[in-house]
């Protein structure tokens, strides 16, 4: 349960049931934009739920989609990848290659049966701390509505 | 596994007592120590001692974020006998310990980050720090003006071979008819020149212009059309400093640029060297003489955003020349805002005003030609006053805009525009060349002085001597492919921003057969990690951010 006062604020559930769900994300971080941001956060001390645990990788041109349907098989119930806004990419075009994979990723997880929803991919810069704490939590939100991820329970992975 | 506590601002809501007995328990934790401070000296000779200690091959950092103190935290664990690819900082100080409150879940998410880390750092690839020698040692500089022609000469003092492309008919650009910021042409340009063309290492293509550059950082192929046909040079690195175009002031109709009598700065700075001030319509004196600034820049409506930095500081010399050659002029000068970026900006301003300049604050509206009187409607701020006035001259102070070749030089070399439309892409405090070996110097990257585009042109043409007289080392992350798996499909290839794969031929392994493969230019690899992702069969492997440490660190965390 997320027990963090000020994130229980922000996730308000709305029943009983759900409120028990703990969603578990996982965030594929850009090593120049979003996880800068996600320092700036920290420093910032805005609050958000523990349950996100994230990744560092150099650019989200290197997000592999297997990185996200691995993580999505393993039980995560939400993966968020976050780079840098477009026209901004450390590596010229990074993100541009990230949001054709993702666009792609996210028909195919409709096809397997898993809302679309569950994967985000947003544009973080190092320094919207801010954003990304509002992302996270909201993500978190949604999440929580969209209930656990059923792939795990139902292929008994 | 170190656990840092950066002076004790980590643990506030991580139990690290309790993180640190949970982690010793996993079998591939060798040793912990807590450290209060490892990016210190104290906290470096502790890392060196504990290692050397213990028969530890990879080390794992819990403690703040590696983009603060990764490189040092590298170098401590170099000198430590553990490459930087062993390494794996975990970060529980903003992303675990100082967002979340509640003790239970930060140390449990605290647990789960270590985990993570362990298992990234236990599949890393380790890989020595590789230096890479380039084959050709020639610089290619674009443009001939001054800052063309510093870096030239620069570059010739260290025994670099240059190439110069001028695409007009002389050296010396714009600055070759200046006579500002103290540089008089007969001190400066002309022995330069003179210095330039005399010298036999230099090869000087005047009336030219580059038009094909394929290659990468060490080896450059570019095409150039010259007076005598097309020609091909290989270089090294290339310095761009194809300079700025001044604003075309026709571009702003009410200020009547087509009227013999209205002048701009540089029409201005010519007479002052031939001191033959006078109106050009009358051949006399002028009487009353009004500069007016911020043509062309600050003008979101008709002319560019930016400031062009010099304008001012080159009207206020103008008009106290001006003072001096015929002290019974009036000279008047219409200002937004006086900027001067450089030192004596002030002293010049307090001279001009004591030799008699009149300063007015306020925008032109327009220039008039009535019965065959020029006037001038223009605003004055301090007396909340539109003022109407007769003038013989007008001196237009147009601002600098990037050169009608940059946008196609830019892309000639894949290089991004800033707003302005300058090939603004480097932060000066920071390397100037970058790691295609494109060194940008001069106003190609936004609008300075004749002093600063000198100083640019020789801080850009030491650093480029230097790294092609070295080598240079890889960067921490980059790609390595092994060619005995890669089939040469080329999809990395078409793929790389940085053109930093090229096909060689090898020979096959086992079969001995001649085959096509990548290999990366390491003196260009950046690490982005497109190979790695585009190869269908992940070849290329980004060091640090392999497949295989990323899938162990989702395992873990799940």
């Amino acid at each position: 349960m997320v027990t963090d006062t000020k994130a229980e604020e922000t996730v308000d559930a709305p029943n009983e049931n759900e409120k028990k769900f703990e969603p578990k994300i996982i965030g594929f971080l850009c090593n120049w934009c979003s996880y800068t941001g996600a320092d700036l956060a920290g420093v910032s001390r805005l609050q958000y739920p523990p349950n996100f645990i994230p990744i560092r990788v150099m650019c989200t041109g290197a997000v592999d989609p297997v990185y996200v349907i691995k993580a999505l098989l393993e039980g995560a119930d939400a993966v968020l990848v976050a780079g840098c806004h477009p026209g901004d990419c450390h590596y010229l075009s990074g993100n541009y290659k990230a949001r054709r994979r993702i666009a792609i990723l996210k028909k195919l997880l409709e096809d397997i049966g898993l809302e679309e929803k569950r994967v985000r991919l947003e544009w973080i810069s190092a320094s919207e701390g801010q954003k990304f704490a509002d992302t996270v939590n909201e993500m978190m939100k949604e999440t929580i509505k969209l209930g656990p991820n059923p792939i795990k329970s139902e292929w008994d992975i | 596994m170190f656990f840092c506590t950066c002076e004790g601002t980590i643990g506030l809501n991580i139990d690290m007592n309790e993180l640190e007995k949970r982690v010793k328990k996993r079998p591939e934790v060798a040793f912990t120590v807590k450290v209060g401070n490892l990016c210190k000296r104290e906290g470096q000779d502790l890392l060196k001692n504990e290692i050397s200690k213990s028969d530890a091959d990879r080390i794992v950092i819990v403690g703040c974020t590696p983009r603060t103190y990764e490189e040092i935290i590298d170098k401590g664990a170099l000198e430590a006998g553990i490459n930087k690819h062993l390494l794996e900082q975990v970060n529980i100080r903003e992303h675990c310990d100082w967002i979340h409150s509640d003790k239970k879940s930060a140390t449990d998410k605290a647990e789960f980050l270590v985990g993570g880390g362990i298992a990234r750092v236990a599949n890393a690839l380790s890989i020595e720090d590789k230096e890479v020698v380039l084959p050709n040692k020639e610089v290619l500089i674009i443009g001939g003006g001054v800052a063309g022609i510093t870096a030239s000469l620069e570059l010739l003092k260290r025994g670099v071979i240059i190439h110069l492309v001028e695409r007009n008919a002389e050296l010396g650009g714009r600055a070759y008819s200046l006579d500002l910021e103290r540089l008089r042409e007969d001190e400066i340009i002309l022995p330069a020149i003179d210095e330039l063309t005399l010298n036999e290492k230099a090869d000087i293509m005047l009336n030219s212009e580059v038009v094909e550059i394929q290659g990468t950082f060490g080896d450059y192929k570019v095409t150039v059309n010259t007076e005598d046909g097309q020609k091909e040079v290989v270089v090294g690195g290339i310095i761009i400093a194809s300079g700025s175009n001044l604003f075309d002031a026709n571009r702003i109709p009410e200020y009547k640029y087509d009227d013999e009598d209205v002048i701009d700065f540089y029409e201005l700075e010519k007479m002052l060297v031939y001191k033959n001030l006078k109106v050009p319509s009358t051949g006399e004196k002028p009487k009353r003489l009004n500069f007016i600034q911020c043509v062309g820049s600050r003008d979101e409506n008709k002319g560019n955003t930016h400031c062009s930095l010099v304008c001012c500081t080159y009207a206020i010399k103008q008009a106290a020349r001006i003072k001096t050659l015929s002290p019974d002029t009036e000279v008047y000068i219409h200002y937004m805002d006086l900027r001067g970026p450089d030192n004596g900006f002030e002293e010049y301003f307090l001279g001009a005003q004591k030799k008699g300049v009149i300063f007015i604050r306020g925008r032109v509206a327009e220039i008039l030609r009535e019965n065959g009187n020029l006037r001038m409607r223009t605003e004055h701020i301090e007396l909340g006053e539109v003022m109407d006035f007769p003038t013989d001259l007008v001196v237009l102070s147009v601002g600098q805009e990037a050169s009608s070749g940059t946008k196609k030089l830019a892309d000639m070399v894949h290089l991004p525009l800033d707003v302005d439309g300058f090939l603004g892409y480097y932060n000066d405090r920071f390397d100037i060349v970058d790691r295609r070996g494109i060194s940008i110097a001069g106003c190609a990257q936004g609008p300075r002085g004749v002093a600063r585009s000198i100083s640019d042109a020789k801080k850009a043409a030491s650093e480029i001597a230097g790294i092609l007289k070295n080598g240079l080392k890889a960067k921490g992350v980059h790609s390595v492919i092994d060619e005995n798996r890669c089939m040469g499909c080329k999809l990395c290839e078409q793929l790389c921003p940085y053109e930093a794969i090229t096909m060689i031929t090898v020979k096959d392994y086992i079969t001995d057969e001649v085959k096509m493969v990548s290999c990366v230019n390491l003196a260009v690899c950046q690490g982005c990690g497109a190979c790695a992702m585009a190869c269908p069969g992940g070849v290329p492997q980004l060091i640090g951010f392999t497949n295989r440490e990323i899938m162990a660190q989702i395992d873990e965390l799940i």
